[in-house]
């Protein structure tokens, strides 16, 4: 029997559609209401798995969890299921070119519809995007946004400091206050945020301000973290 | 009859020389004008704020009075020549100060040609200014070198603070005191005075050395006090900002939850009496659905900035909730085109009224289309529909497409059968002025 993977913080919603996965998809279901719960669980190999993007209770993204799933098993059908507001759809593009989806489908859409998806993607692997989401998607992924390519927004240890500073400052992220956290001079953070502007472009980011590199820093995490570990912990080691 | 003065160092901004209070401004402009340089108001959409013009008034205030301390502190009775150079020197800056607003002529020659202050001749007229109190002081500390130095340093210290915070350099008055006494000035200072010291074995350099000191101090505390009054306001306005904002939502939060509550009310009232099938009652939540994420997007508009994207999606979803099949929407590139609220709300229109029109002629498929480019920005927005059609030519008057087209301008909205059904076209000429950066 096909296992799949619903994970979605809104549990009425989530409920509803796992009972009619099993009923009407004969599908067998696990229900999960936060990515914290998805980390600690303990599964069976999933077929498909049926992720929400914004989980605003929790420090954590869907991009989180499609990253551990992939890790997980490159087996698993990813589906991104999002109402893609305004809110969610630069978090959406990011994670349509970074993770390999199977398919992105509305939550606004009818339950008919997403047991047609789900049902294609077990067939064949993929399944066409809602048409309401199909606007905020490129149709080329650029391999410049892969997940790998976010090292090179880590070319160094300074870097890095820059972007963990970015990603755990509180308050207004200026140069002053980065200067502090990162233990940098102030001009080798502007020089830093200079190196990095070539960089950014690609990810849509026209000489942004150091705010803006936070909302990227904070939105990106998931896919920055691994390359952040890897020259914080060298520097760790030596 | 009131007269309107413009003043060149606050930017252009007319004051009315008949109030009192425009006068005090104008003459904190004309002190700031010498004291802090152009750099303070380089932003012709504000004056100095309160602040600064605080810090500029204790300035000249502290400039006085260390003008003053030789003749407030020598022998009473014998005030003589100090005396009536101090006297001068504050009536002059008095007079300055007071008469400014009327001095219109005299101040004439100082801004340039946009209307704001030239950085050349400001800075002459505060050289020319800091040359004529240096001699003063000099000429009249005497003996009161170390008391003079107080004031001294506090019109230093709020100088440095209206310059820093002019320029958006970091203020770091103990950094500052550090690297002042590790600085090749003092060491100089310091190693001419020890030599003054060891020829002349008198007093006088250990005094001008310990004035250096009060005087340094006295800056270095002024700066920090006024930076804790500047946090301190930034702070309270902060404080208020965030309530205005929680205000606002909370305002927001009510109507809307006021407004969804009365509408699913009504639904349970009418099923409660029996009033509607069940398929109406999916059809009114559809509804309800489409009027809330209208308001979403009318929100997103509000803030200034919309992409195409967004004000297709309601649509869309409308659309899907009726159960046309939607074949076609804009692709990423041409989606995400991002205009300001008018363009933003023209836009919307085309596609209430198109895709509308093809739900209402009972379509089962729609394809929404959108591209743009060229200069000027030329947005083609296309809907077809497979409805059947209707004969292209003049529109039924008063109806949307028809008010649509007189909107858009002749020659921008057409009408084509296509297989089955029509397809739409509008066109519309975007100014780059109503393009936007994505926030």
């Amino acid at each position: 029997m096909t296992t799949v993977l619903l994970l979605d913080d809104a549990a009425p919603v989530s409920e509803l559609l796992a009972d009619e996965l099993r009923r009407r998809g004969g599908y067998d279901v696990i229900a999960l209401a936060s990515v914290e719960a998805l980390e600690a669980a303990d599964l069976p190999p999933l077929d498909i798995a049926l992720v929400d993007l914004s989980f605003p209770n929790s420090p954590k993204s869907g991009l989180d969890a499609l990253l551990l799933l992939h890790r997980r098993s490159a087996q698993t059908r990813l589906v991104v299921l999002t109402q893609g507001d305004d809110w969610v759809a630069d978090l959406l593009r990011d994670a349509w070119e970074a993770v390999p989806l199977a398919s992105v489908a509305s939550k606004s859409g009818s339950i008919a519809s997403l047991l047609a998806l789900v049902a294609q993607v077990e067939r064949d692997g993929t399944a066409p995007l809602d048409p309401v989401l199909r606007p905020l998607l490129p149709e080329q992924r650029s391999p410049l946004r892969s997940a790998e390519a976010y090292g090179r927004l880590v070319q160094h240890l300074g870097h890095a400091k820059l972007w963990r500073a970015l990603i755990e400052e509180d308050g207004e992220p200026t140069y002053r206050a980065l200067s502090r956290a990162t233990g940098l001079s102030v001009n080798t953070v502007r020089n830093y945020r200079e190196q990095l502007l070539g960089e950014l472009a690609l990810h849509g980011l026209d000489n942004p301000s150091m705010r803006e590199m936070k909302v990227f820093a904070r939105r990106c995490r998931p896919l920055l973290e691994p390359h952040l570990r890897a020259k914080l912990d060298r520097r760790g080691r030596s | 009859m009131s007269q309107t003065v413009v003043s060149a160092e606050h930017g252009g901004m007319p004051h009315d020389p008949a109030s009192g209070r425009a006068a005090v401004l104008v003459g904190a402009d004309l002190a700031l004008a010498v004291l802090a340089g152009p750099a303070s108001w380089d932003d012709a959409q504000a004056g100095p704020t309160g602040l600064q013009r605080g810090v500029a008034t204790l300035s000249a205030l502290a400039l006085a009075i260390a003008v003053w301390v030789p003749v407030l502190l020598g022998p009473p009775g014998n005030l003589g020549a100090p005396a009536w150079v101090a006297l001068t020197v504050t009536a002059a800056v008095l007079a300055v100060l007071l008469v400014a607003p009327t001095l219109r002529w005299a101040w004439a020659g100082l801004p340039d040609r946009f209307g704001r202050a030239a950085p050349h001749r400001v800075a002459a007229v505060r050289a020319g200014g800091a040359v004529a109190f240096g001699a003063v002081w000099v000429v009249l500390v005497g003996d009161y070198v170390v008391v003079a130095a107080w004031p001294l340093g506090v019109a230093t210290g709020s100088e440095a603070f209206l310059s820093a915070a002019a320029i958006g350099a970091p203020v770091d008055p103990l950094g500052w005191w550090r690297r002042f006494c590790v600085s090749g000035l003092h060491l100089g200072i310091a190693a001419g005075l020890l030599v003054a010291l060891l020829l002349t074995r008198s007093a006088e350099p250990v005094l001008l050395y310990l004035a250096l000191h009060v005087g340094v101090a006295t800056a270095v505390a002024t700066v920090a006090v006024l930076c804790g009054v500047a946090a301190a306001r930034t702070r309270e306005q902060a404080r208020r900002d965030v309530s205005l904002l929680a205000r606002e939502h909370r305002r927001r939060a009510h109507w809307l939850h006021d407004d969804v509550t009365s509408e699913l009310r009504l639904l349970r009232l009418k099923l409660e009496a029996g009033a509607v099938p069940e398929h109406l009652v999916v059809a009114e939540l559809d509804q309800l659905d489409h009027r809330l994420r209208l308001r979403q997007l009318d929100e997103l508009l509000q803030s200034g900035a919309v992409r195409l994207a967004e004000l297709i999606q309601p649509y869309v979803r409308l659309a899907q909730g009726q159960g046309v099949e939607v074949v076609e929407t804009p692709r990423y590139d041409d989606a995400s085109l991002t205009v300001d609220e008018p363009t933003g709300r023209l836009l919307q229109r085309v596609l209430a009224v198109l895709v509308m029109n093809a739900l209402q002629a009972g379509t089962r498929t729609l394809a929404i289309r959108a591209h743009h480019g060229g200069d000027p920005l030329v947005v083609t927005v296309e809907v077809q529909d497979d409805a059947g059609g209707f004969p292209p030519g003049p529109l039924p008057a008063g109806r949307g497409l028809d008010s649509l087209r007189r909107d858009l301008g002749p020659g921008r909205l057409d009408v084509e059968p296509c297989d089955r059904g029509s397809l739409v076209r509008a066109v519309l000429v975007v100014d780059a002025a109503a393009l936007r950066r994505r926030p």
